[in-house]
């Protein structure tokens, strides 16, 4: 009866999977991985058979658009559990983890974290998760930015773990690298690609074999996940397309890569997925999970229905319905609420949900129902096998090779159980991994224990070359006996060396020294072994004794210098008869120094002494670096510093020194006159006549004499002019005057930096346009600054005019102007209090002699002539403007009985008063030619200026 | 001029860090150089920044500064003030330049 219930059952299973499910394994709703990104999920899966070591590296976007894209951030959870997923896919898995962003720039979140196992990724998921919360969405999408930094990382990480490795990158937008322009993303298109992708960009270096075909040859597993929402305006849209060329080498006819006609077995694929929203993203990642773990996609049936058989180990749901519900094939309902109690591990990751049913059991076996199927939800079978080789030792090529393993089945739970072969259907395949492409070997012998696993293939080598090769042992076209549900393939691979036969000779591996540099030369010895059951063999060399590049990181394939092997006496055929050992120094060099890896090989016809031939290959491998000479590194970094930032800023500083000066040039004309100010900075002249009252010419106003623009000269009664230029180059250069000991200078101040602030208060330093035509000043004895309350005190108004047309009016209006100047009265205030409190914290300086002297010498020049003048003591000299009619008459220019005159020291130093003789020379002037004339100080003070005498 | 070398070294420093590869340097450190390939270009923007710069710099300020004789000239501070700041990060892209060159340079 169990027998008769059996074969009903199967019959009907077997007739289900043919008409309901029989239409192909395509993905039932969401996006349908290629052929070739099934290898890349197989290749993983490979790889782990071998490793127990996983490298992960998440290259996240983190452009501006994700908050469109992926406004939830669902995206930071599906990662994070994926990591989860990676981590349990193995036991005994050391998973190691790296994360990165990139929008416009590539960004380092999380360096690498070694060392993690399926019972403590929780809290490397959640820190995961949280960065990319965390990381605000900004910028473009650089790609190529972000790719080969991240391929940089991971081939750092290789170097360390020599494990899997997986790159996980997700962007939502094509690429946008620079300005954006059509030349700049087509030049890194066709960069990543290796192969001009793109018009309208440079074609790649020729050298290169591009960033994303160097990562599959490296083994990088690449999972491309494309975030396409159509309903969010995305400018790169027409680069979009190209994503999978490049992950996946060719889509079409684009193709990437070195071998863009298809997927070459010695390397590993890419896998490119596309998501259309954040709830599609959801599905596809909790998808690649089970794909990854090992499961093979199959179409529901009718209704939802699907079979289950022994064939079968656990299978797996992805729904966007979270009410999902199952009927089993007792008539049982599972849903969320009772799925664990049922057998099922749940997975959430947004809106999408994962059922996997940890293990199938005997009551498991029927036929199940989604009830709440939809066209999105994916069904996905594993079939838990799981093959376990022997270790291989050493082929001899040529004869046959017992390969012994076992074939074992893991449930959901990881847990090897006892297989019972027969409830599956497969096609055991063994390969060798040639240039060319996976060749199959043959099988002579399979034999395979049904119940326990254990099986032993007897392989014929004969096409197999000497050399180090890898075998990939497989158990292809997978299926369950009873339904044959479609299960994935199942595959190992195994490194063997395989050596000649005893009559011939051989040639063993090369490992070659490190190459230090471009100078440097790496060295190995090459052992040319004869036969060692014969007297002698041969060997040749086909393709000429030049070994060829297999892969170098530094993309060197045509500059490689090898010797060693041309010393070889080679016949005409270029074989090399082998009697006894010979010793061969191989040597390999390159002008370019890189830190690489370099894979090369040699191809040889290995020859008995009866003609038989065996090809071959040497492999040859070594390590290069490029070695950085420190003190050359430091002197040119000194030297180009020096010629590209500290001598142009030596120059800028010569420069301004060398400009920097204070224009004098022709038509400059000077004015000194006594004046009177008081402390509301009102200045009169010293019969207390405003100055704008009187009429100003040019006997005012004598010539200066022309002279050359100067960084210093002397004035004799304001002091010493100066250009300064400060150190800082990108500092202003200022004009100064400073005004002679004792003295004080006022004016419209120019420019003068801080550190002069206080001198600049005090009025011992005052700034000025850096042309002298423009200048005029105040200067007084220091000491007079004391009485300058409310009385005005004797000063010189000092005033200089470039008048190239002669305008008879510009004297007076030059007059007119600085007499409106209102700053006077706070450079007053502040140089009085200045002075003040230096008088103060130097009380006994103040009450000195010199500073009486001073005081006396004030009170001469400027009091006593004030009381002179007629006016009342009390009346404040501002009255004074409004009693014009009172004031004294004066001299005008033309009454007072000397002719206008020009020049001081050109034509004989005239005073710039018309009722002041010239002097007769000596003294100041004699040595100053600039000094207009002045009546001769007052001998006790040399600092005063210049006044009539009474 | 200034503007526009300034500019171009500074799309050339983008330009040759995006070759850039973290790599061993002295004793055990490491460091992200750009590619020894990449050289041309790092030269091309050690050339435009800061020295072409710098140049234009002097160049304002020799124009400027013999304007002041010509009635007709009229003095443009902000050019001055553009390049005086322009020069200032011409020289932060500089030293990008300068180490990318060193290192290219000094490997033996």
């Amino acid at each position: 009866m169990k027998r008769a219930l059996a074969f009903v059952t199967t019959t009907a299973l077997a007739i289900l999977m043919s008409v309901g499910f029989a239409s192909g394994a395509s993905a039932a709703g969401g996006y349908e991985l290629t052929s070739i990104a099934k290898g890349g999920v197989e290749d993983l899966r490979q790889c782990l058979a071998s490793s127990d070591t996983l490298d992960v590296f998440y290259l996240i976007d983190s452009s501006g658009s994700m908050k469109d894209t992926d406004s939830g951030i669902v995206r930071a959870d599906l990662l994070a559990n994926s990591l989860r997923e990676l981590a349990g896919l193995k036991e005994g898995l050391t998973l190691n983890y790296a994360a990165s962003f990139f929008s416009t720039r590539y960004l380092p979140e999380i360096d690498w974290v070694d060392g993690i196992t399926a019972a403590d990724v929780d809290a490397q998921a959640d820190a995961l998760a949280n960065a990319i919360r965390a990381r605000p969405p900004a910028g473009s999408t650089n790609w190529l930015q972000a790719v080969t930094s991240a391929q940089s990382s991971v081939a750092a990480q290789h170097q360390k773990t020599n494990g899997c490795q997986a790159l996980i990158w997700l962007t939502d937008g094509g690429i946008w690298v620079g300005d954006n322009s059509v030349s700049a993303n087509a030049t890194a298109l066709n960069s990543m690609c290796g192969a001009p992708l793109v018009a309208g960009g440079a074609a790649p270096d020729p050298t290169s074999r591009g960033t994303f075909s160097e990562m599959r040859q490296a083994g990088v597993i690449v999972f491309g996940v494309m975030l396409r929402d159509e309903s969010v305006r995305d400018t790169q849209s027409e680069y979009v397309k190209f994503m999978r060329p490049l992950v996946e080498g060719q889509d079409g006819d684009m193709n990437c890569g070195e071998y863009p006609d298809g997927h070459d077995e010695r390397y590993v694929s890419g896998v490119y997925l596309q998501a259309a929203n954040a709830g599609d993203l959801a599905r596809v990642f909790l998808r690649l999970g089970a794909l990854v773990a090992g499961g093979a996609e199959s179409p529901f049936g009718p209704d939802g229905e699907f079979p289950v058989d022994a064939g079968v180990a656990s299978f797996s749901i992805v729904t966007d319905n979270g009410s999902w519900r199952l009927t089993a094939p007792d008539g049982s309902v599972v849903t969320a609420a009772n799925a664990d109690a049922a057998g099922f591990d749940v997975d959430q990751s947004g809106q999408a949900v994962r059922l996997t049913l940890r293990a199938v059991r005997t009551s498991d076996i029927g036929t199940w129902k989604l009830d709440t199927r939809t066209d999105t939800d994916s069904l996905l079978y594993s079939s838990g096998l799981r093959l376990a080789l022997d270790p291989g030792g050493t082929f001899v090529a040529g004869s046959d090779y017992e390969l012994t393993g076992r074939v074992v089945r893991e449930g959901a739970d990881l847990t090897a159980l006892p297989v019972a072969l027969d409830a599956n259907e497969y096609t055991p395949r063994v390969g060798y991994v040639s240039p060319s492409g996976l060749i199959a070997v043959e099988l002579k012998e399979v034999h395979i224990d049904p119940t326990g696993g254990d099986f032993s293939f007897t392989l014929s080598t004969a096409d197999v070359p000497p050399g180090s090769a890898t075998f990939t042992v497989s158990l292809t076209d997978v299926s369950s006996s009873a339904a044959h549900i479609p299960l994935a393939d199942v595959s190992v691979k195994m490194q063997v060396e395989v050596t000649v036969p005893g009559d011939y000779p051989s040639i063993a591996a090369v490992e070659l020294s490190d190459l230090n540099g471009s100078d440097g030369v790496a060295s190995g010895a090459l052992t040319i072994v004869p036969p060692t059951e014969q007297p002698s063999g041969s060997v040749c060399f086909p393709a000429g004794v030049t070994p060829i590049v297999d892969s170098d990181s530094a993309d060197r394939y045509t500059s490689w210098v090898w010797g060693g092997l041309k010393e070889l006496e080679l016949d005409s055929g270029g074989c090399l008869t082998v009697t006894s050992p010979i010793d061969v120094t191989l040597t390999a060099a390159n002008p370019d120094a890189a830190n690489s890896k370099v894979a090369a090989h040699l191809d040889v016809i290995y020859k008995t002494s009866s003609g038989d031939e065996l090809p071959g290959s040497v492999p040859i491998s070594f390590v290069t670096t490029r070695p950085v000479n420190g003190a050359a590194f430091a002197v040119l970094m000194v030297g180009l510093l020096l010629a590209g930032l500290l001598l142009p800023l030596v120059a800028l500083w010569i420069f301004s020194w060398l400009f920097t000066r204070i224009t004098r040039g022709s038509h400059l004309h000077r004015a000194s006159v006594p004046v009177r100010i008081d402390a509301s900075g009102r200045m009169t002249t010293e019969d207390g006549r405003p100055l704008a009252k009187r009429d100003w010419s040019l006997d005012d106003f004598p010539f200066h004499s022309k002279q050359p623009d100067s960084r210093r000269f002397s004035d004799p009664q304001l002091g010493t002019f100066r250009g300064r230029v400060p150190w800082n180059p990108f500092s202003r250069p200022w004009y100064q005057v400073a005004a002679r000991e004792g003295m004080v200078l006022f004016g419209p101040g120019g420019y003068l930096p801080r550190s002069l602030s206080q001198k600049r208060a005090a009025g011992r330093v005052l700034g000025l346009s850096g042309d002298l035509g423009r200048v005029w000043a105040v200067t007084m004895a220091a000491a007079t600054l004391s009485t300058l309350r409310d009385d005005p005190v004797a000063a010189t108004l000092v005033v200089f005019l470039r008048n190239e047309t002669g305008d008879k009016s510009a004297y007076r209006e030059r007059i007119a102007k600085l007499a409106s100047d209102g700053s006077l009265e706070r450079q007053l205030t502040a140089a009085r209090e200045a002075v003040a409190a230096e008088l103060s914290a130097n009380s006994t300086k103040t009450t000195s002699g010199a500073a009486q002297k001073a005081q006396a010498g004030a009170t001469e020049t400027g009091a006593a002539p004030r009381r002179n003048d007629g006016m009342p003591d009390s009346e404040p000299p501002r009255r004074q403007r409004g009693a014009e009619a009172a004031e004294p008459p004066r001299r005008s220019s033309s009454s007072d009985g000397h002719p206008p005159r020009r020049g001081v020291s050109g034509d004989g130093g005239r005073s710039s008063h018309p009722d002041v003789s010239p002097r007769s020379g000596g003294g100041t002037s004699a040595s100053d030619p600039n000094e207009p004339p002045r009546r001769t100080p007052a001998p006790s003070d040399p600092g005063e200026p210049p006044r009539r005498s009474r | 001029m200034g503007g526009l070398a300034f500019a171009f070294g500074t799309a050339l420093a983008l330009w040759t860090a995006l070759t850039a590869e973290v790599q061993p340097f002295l004793g055990n450190s490491t460091f992200p150089f750009a590619a020894v390939s990449a050289l041309p270009l790092s030269i091309g923007g050690y050339v435009l920044t800061p020295l072409v710069v710098f140049a234009a710099l002097l160049w304002d300020r020799l124009a400027q500064r013999l304007g002041l004789r010509d009635r007709n000239f009229a003095l443009r501070p902000a050019y001055s003030r553009a390049l005086q700041w322009l020069s200032a990060g011409a020289m932060l892209v500089g030293i990008w330049h300068v180490l990318n060159i060193a290192y290219a340079a000094s490997g033996t």
